[in-house]
């Protein structure tokens, strides 16, 4: 039977492949790496290679990679810290210098067949020329000095979440960081420089609270064929830049269901159109009033619609997290998936929705092969 | 790193309690025995092995010679034990999970396995 779309689900109990064999039917085809926790994956539309990134309770990260969809996969070496100095500027850095998790993967260029991304948690970014064989660590980044005044957000460190690579200039890399702001790199990472004006964070000092270096980003999604258009959902609102992330602009609050939330979904080509899983904040961070429902805006997010077809009604304390919201190359077809082992697709760009399961483990990625934004 | 070639089998006990005697090569080192867990051996093969007594980083890492690819899993990024994997020598855990200098004398018994916590 032909698969229509094929989606990874990267969840606490291993890599789930599920399949659209038709208009309404999704089916788990596979479990990769069962019982093991999967932490990101990234399906390289350069070469057509799969990775998976596991965050092993005991035994730490460990990153793999399959050729052939996913059948048979081999383990490859992992990004890690180097030893932390004993003295000098960062021998009291409170971050530990291990790699804890993988949390963003991104291929290089199409000019750069062999280059990937990762980043990571604690917030550094490793490079590999040599398609994962070997990593390097954007020393340029980890060690600059601003990232002492990085913090944690809802996890013990910064992490380094969103990962974007420049079709038009494939050196132009964007991350972003929770609690570290947006970073922009002109020159594959040797240097880097700390964007994201109109972002404010109101809850700190009010002498850092437009300082770029201490906004949460919660996740940033990117217009592939327009990459000037950016999605930004805060810890503290949701925002719009039209110039790659230099400047934002926050966008109304939706009266129904706020603006809180982690997850956010650039069109693919409409820069116009994006989607937002709402949260109640900021405590509670379930579905607003435990009614599940996905945001969307048609119109650069001067204003949105609230979307609840086929999304539990009630008692539903679900999180979309931060990956957990994913679109095809079209823009058309949607999954989002929380952290309780919900899943839900929807095939009209978000407007119905159908439960695929509700038993999954808890889902902490979601990626549909082929998909021009990761 | 000195294995020693396939030992003879032991003498059989003459009265309950006495030791084993297992013959070595004419030459003879300080010898650990490293052994891990299952569940570490469930990623990468890693048989028991007997390596050079010394610290208790160069007695890992004699012992991860036979798989690299294991250091990983039993240390992380500093080099340290990792926060849910347990060290014992000698039935004892190793509790200071950065003191790798310790030494581990000759006949110790090293078994790395995976704690409860990281579950």
């Amino acid at each position: 039977m032909k698969t229509v779309n094929t989606l990874l689900v990267g969840s606490r109990k291993g890599l789930l492949v599920i399949e659209q064999q038709a208009a309404g039917r999704w089916v788990v085809a596979a479990h990769h790496f069962a019982g093991e926790p999967v932490s990101q994956t990234l399906a390289d539309a350069r070469t057509g290679t799969w990775y998976a990134a596991l965050r092993l309770g005991h035994f730490g990260v460990k990153l793999h990679q399959s050729g052939d969809r996913g059948k048979t996969w081999q383990e490859i070496t992992s990004p890690a810290l180097p030893a932390k100095p004993t003295s000098g500027f960062w021998a009291d850095d409170a971050t530990p210098w291990n790699v804890e998790m993988i949390w963003s993967l991104a291929a290089g260029g199409a000019d750069q067949p062999a280059r990937l991304w990762a980043g990571c948690m604690p917030a550094a970014l490793f490079r590999s020329d040599d398609g994962g064989a070997s990593w390097q660590l954007c020393e340029s980044l980890w060690l600059d000095e601003r990232r002492k005044q990085w913090m944690g957000g809802g996890n013990d460190y910064p992490g380094l979440h969103s990962l974007w690579v420049d079709p038009r200039d494939t050196n132009r890399i964007t991350i972003a960081v929770s609690c570290g702001g947006v970073w922009t790199s002109p020159d594959a990472g040797k240097s880097w420089e700390v964007i994201g004006q109109g972002l404010k964070a109101p809850y700190v000092p009010a002498e850092l609270a437009d300082d770029p270096n201490t906004q949460d980003p919660h996740r940033v999604s990117v217009c592939a064929t327009q990459p000037d258009v950016m999605w930004l959902q805060h810890h503290e609102g949701q925002y719009r830049s039209v110039d790659a992330g230099r400047s934002w602009t926050r966008l109304p609050r939706n009266a129904e269901v706020g603006d809180f939330g982690f997850a956010v979904l650039a069109h693919p080509h409409d820069p116009q159109r994006a989607w937002f899983v709402p949260a109640e904040a900021d405590a509670k961070r379930y579905a607003p009033d435990a009614r599940m429902c996905v945001l969307r805006t048609d119109d650069g997010g001067a204003s949105a619609h609230v979307y609840r077809k086929g999304l539990p009604a009630e008692a539903a304390y679900d999180l979309i997290y931060r990956h957990g919201l994913a679109g095809t190359p079209d823009g058309q077809t949607l999954a989002i998936a929380s952290t309780t082992g919900g899943l839900w697709v929807s095939e009209d760009s978000g407007e119905n929705w159908q439960s695929v399961s509700q038993n999954l483990p808890p889902v902490a990625c979601l990626e549909f092969v082929g998909s021009l934004t990761h | 790193m000195l294995r020693p070639a396939a030992r003879r089998a032991p003498r059989k006990l003459e009265k309950p309690g006495k030791p084993r005697v297992f013959f070595l090569p004419a030459y003879s080192f300080a010898v650990v025995n490293v052994e891990f867990a299952a569940s570490l051996q469930r990623y990468k093969p890693c048989p028991a092995q007997m390596v050079q007594a010394g610290s208790l980083a160069t007695v890992l890492s004699q012992a991860f010679e036979a798989e690299p690819g294991l250091q990983h899993y039993v240390l992380d990024d500093q080099g340290h034990i990792r926060k849910h994997v347990a060290v014992f020598i000698n039935g004892a855990m190793h509790q200071q999970r950065q003191l790798m200098e310790i030494a581990v004398a000759d006949n110790a018994k090293v078994l790395v396995i995976q704690c409860l916590t990281g579950g």
